[in-house]
């Protein structure tokens, strides 16, 4: 579908990158396939916007995500609603942080090596088929 | 000349309609963010949203509805990568670095948008960086 041609090394403004170098190896044990599409929400960001958008409802759908999250990082140990959450270790905390930062920081900057890339080699056609 | 001009069309079709449409970002963004609306679930009606990667530094949430007196509101929620930090800025001057639970939740859907849309957009393998190469069915005897 798409024009064959050696993929390319493409340079980032900071380094060298593969188009589609993995992210996920930064969000460890978090994989796409274990949250089902649409079980997100866009409250998921900020709980008083949230509430003041989609009302308490919403709460809900923002605790079950992050349970999901903890679940997927903590060997599943779930959570049971209404059960204090156990404290977790200062440098845990940091190395979430990190973590989740860096994956912020970086799925943009190849997904604008890999637009760069898409502009060059592909036709409108060849995103519409693939989408 | 018409008719000859005609007649060429006939053999040689419409040759500006013919060309490849060239892909500009603005299509890859427009693409990215139907996987971004998505990650979120269903759109309450009347809504309007959007999630995507603006450029290197900019994540955008974008949303628009109708208050209960049918007054359009629109709200945009920018997060901007800063070195070792995501600054949320919002309407009316509100600044904040993310945190905890709010950070973790970004990521989580950054993480999915990336992953979709290398798969479903590019057709790129998010984990090998590889092209995906469609096969045809491996039939067994």
């Amino acid at each position: 579908m798409f024009p064959k041609r050696q993929q390319p090394t493409i340079t980032a403004s900071t380094r060298s990158v593969i188009p589609g170098e993995p992210v996920s190896e930064y969000y460890e044990g978090l994989r796409a396939s274990q949250i089902e599409a649409g079980s997100l929400h866009a409250g998921t960001f900020d709980l008083e916007r949230d509430d003041e958008l989609f009302g308490v409802q919403n709460e809900a759908y923002v605790r079950g995500l992050s349970r999901v999250a903890e679940n997927s990082s903590n060997n599943n140990d779930y959570i049971v609603p209404g059960q204090a959450k156990p404290e977790v270790p200062e440098d845990e905390l940091n190395e979430r942080y990190e973590r989740a930062v860096d994956i912020v920081t970086r799925a943009p900057g190849q997904l604008v090596v890999m637009r760069r890339y898409a502009i060059e080699n592909y036709t409108k056609r060849d995103v519409d088929l693939a989408a | 000349m018409a008719f000859f001009s005609e007649l060429k069309k006939l053999f040689t079709g419409n040759s500006a309609a013919r060309l490849p449409q060239k892909l500009t970002e603005r299509d890859c963004i427009e693409r990215e963010s139907a996987i971004g609306r998505d990650l979120f679930g269903p759109i309450p009606a009347g809504h309007t949203r959007e999630f995507f990667c603006l450029d290197e530094k900019t994540w955008v949430w974008h949303e628009e509805w109708r208050d209960e007196n049918n007054t359009p509101q629109m709200s945009t929620t920018r997060y901007e990568v800063q070195s070792g930090r995501i600054l949320k800025v919002q309407p009316g001057r509100v600044y904040k670095y993310l945190e905890g639970e709010e950070l973790e939740n970004l990521a989580l859907a950054v993480h999915l948008y990336y992953e979709r849309a290398m798969r479903e957009v590019y057709k790129f393998d998010p984990v090998s960086g590889q092209p995906i190469r469609t096969t045809p069915a491996t039939i067994y005897s």
